[in-house]
């Protein structure tokens, strides 16, 4: 008997926690959710594509005239700037020609339009004189032909920038850089 | 003996009291129950009585209109609403283009009210890159440039330190839509984003191989961008909150504490 009343007080005490309890959250519930919200959502992806590859010829050799020929391709898919720069001994004298290259101050002879994908430069020619006289026959005359290409970055108009050379794959003639 | 007599006296006293309360207590019990019974037919009684005044009574129909009012929000892309879940870049970066570095895209990110009430608005915006279908965290969200103008009523709350969300909150109360009264231009925000720019500095990041054949004496150089094949993924979200205690109700949804200058938001923290 005496356990029966003892067990009493417990149980209701513990029914009117939960009540209490519930109440408790029932009140939070009601002003965390009380206000008057909406949302809506978006989004999206874009692909970039920035693969370049350049496929430089080696430069065919007029024996007879001293010229090299120089063609340089962009296998793509990616647009390209390329520049050329010959090295020879001090004594040669080297002239350029060839429409859609320009020699600059730096050395350095530029093609002045980018490669698009799979687009091939102009022809250039590099003339070598100024051989030493006297040579003889079968003396090799070292004139070294080194290309360098970046690719093109445009503008915020889509426009193509200058060149940032400082972003060149550099390959000399006869091998890699 | 004269203080046994006294116990036994107290004793008799008390034996008497307790008689005297549990008398009281059964003739309490007796008088509640008795009430709750008699209260319980007289319900019983009412609740059918009245049934028979309510079968007799003409019967008059009462009808009540109640206006349901809607809170709505709508993303705006360069004018355009986008649906819940729509998609977002789909100009860019226009057709038969690649995406090229540096090019300013144009990508304007409004919120417009599409409810019935007048409402308070901000705009979450997340980017980041995504390779093979995974995001890429590596990556890094700040060479995705979004152009982010001064003076469009927006408060920039600035960008998460991994660079990849911006939250914006707009100052105004934005009109509510079916509020014919008020100008176009109150219930739609101005671009809180106008532009996106892919950094050039992500073509800084190649390696480089060349390679010669033998027989034809081509050198073939070839460049591995890091971003190469890598996709830039722009989300965007609006929310908005009522107008009426808007300071408690931000508080609720977008966790800030605002202030206001009249109905104007000034700051939030």
């Amino acid at each position: 008997m005496q356990r029966r009343e003892q067990k009493r007080p417990g149980r209701i005490r513990l029914a009117g926690a939960a009540l209490a309890a519930l109440l408790v959250i029932g009140l939070w519930a009601g002003q965390a959710f009380a206000y008057f919200t909406a949302f809506t959502s978006a989004s999206g992806r874009v692909p970039l594509h920035l693969g370049v590859q350049t496929e430089i010829e080696e430069p065919s050799v007029d024996t007879e005239n001293m010229i090299k020929h120089v063609v340089v391709s962009n296998s793509g898919p990616e647009s390209c700037w390329v520049r050329v720069k010959v090295f020879a001994p001090s004594a040669y004298q080297l002239t350029y020609e060839g429409t859609g290259w320009k020699a600059e101050s730096d050395g350095y002879v530029y093609c002045t339009q980018p490669l698009g994908d799979s687009e091939t430069s102009p022809e250039l020619l590099v003339k070598i004189s100024g051989l030493p006289e006297g040579a003889a026959e079968g003396e090799t005359a070292h004139v070294v032909v080194v290309y360098e290409s970046t690719k093109v970055q445009a503008g915020p108009d889509g426009t193509p920038l200058p060149a940032d050379w400082s972003m060149a794959a550099v390959v000399t003639e006869g091998g890699q850089d | 003996m004269a203080g046994e007599i006294r116990m036994d006296q107290e004793r008799s006293r008390g034996r008497v009291r307790g008689r005297d309360v549990r008398s009281r207590s059964r003739r309490g019990t007796s008088v509640l129950t008795a009430l709750a019974g008699v209260l319980a037919i007289g319900l019983l009684v009412f609740a059918s009585v009245s049934g028979v005044r309510a079968a007799l009574t003409p019967t008059a129909r009462y009808q009540s209109h109640m206006e349901m009012r809607e809170i709505g929000v709508a993303l705006v892309e360069n004018g355009n609403d986008v649906p819940n879940g729509g998609t977002l870049l789909a100009d860019i970066p226009g057709e038969g283009r690649q995406l090229q570095p540096g090019a300013a895209y144009r990508e304007e990110l409004a919120v417009r009210n599409t409810g019935d009430i007048d409402e308070y608005v901000c705009l979450r915006v997340w980017r980041y890159w995504v390779k093979d279908g995974k995001k890429q965290t590596q990556l890094d969200p700040s060479l995705i440039r979004l152009t982010m103008p001064e003076d469009t009523g927006w408060i920039c709350a600035g960008t998460g330190e991994n660079g990849e969300q911006t939250v914006f909150y707009y100052t105004k109360p934005l009109k509510s839509e079916s509020d014919s009264a008020a100008a176009a231009a109150d219930k739609v925000t101005l671009p809180a984003v106008t532009q996106l720019t892919v950094d050039g500095k992500v073509a800084q990041m190649v390696d480089q191989a060349s390679e010669k054949d033998p027989q034809t004496g081509r050198v073939t150089v070839t460049w591995t961008y890091v971003f190469d094949g890598a996709e830039i993924a722009l989300e965007a979200e609006a929310d908005a909150v009522q107008t009426h205690n808007a300071k408690d109700a931000m508080k609720s949804a977008w966790g800030i504490d605002a202030s206001f200058d009249g109905t104007t938001l000034t700051q939030v923290k």
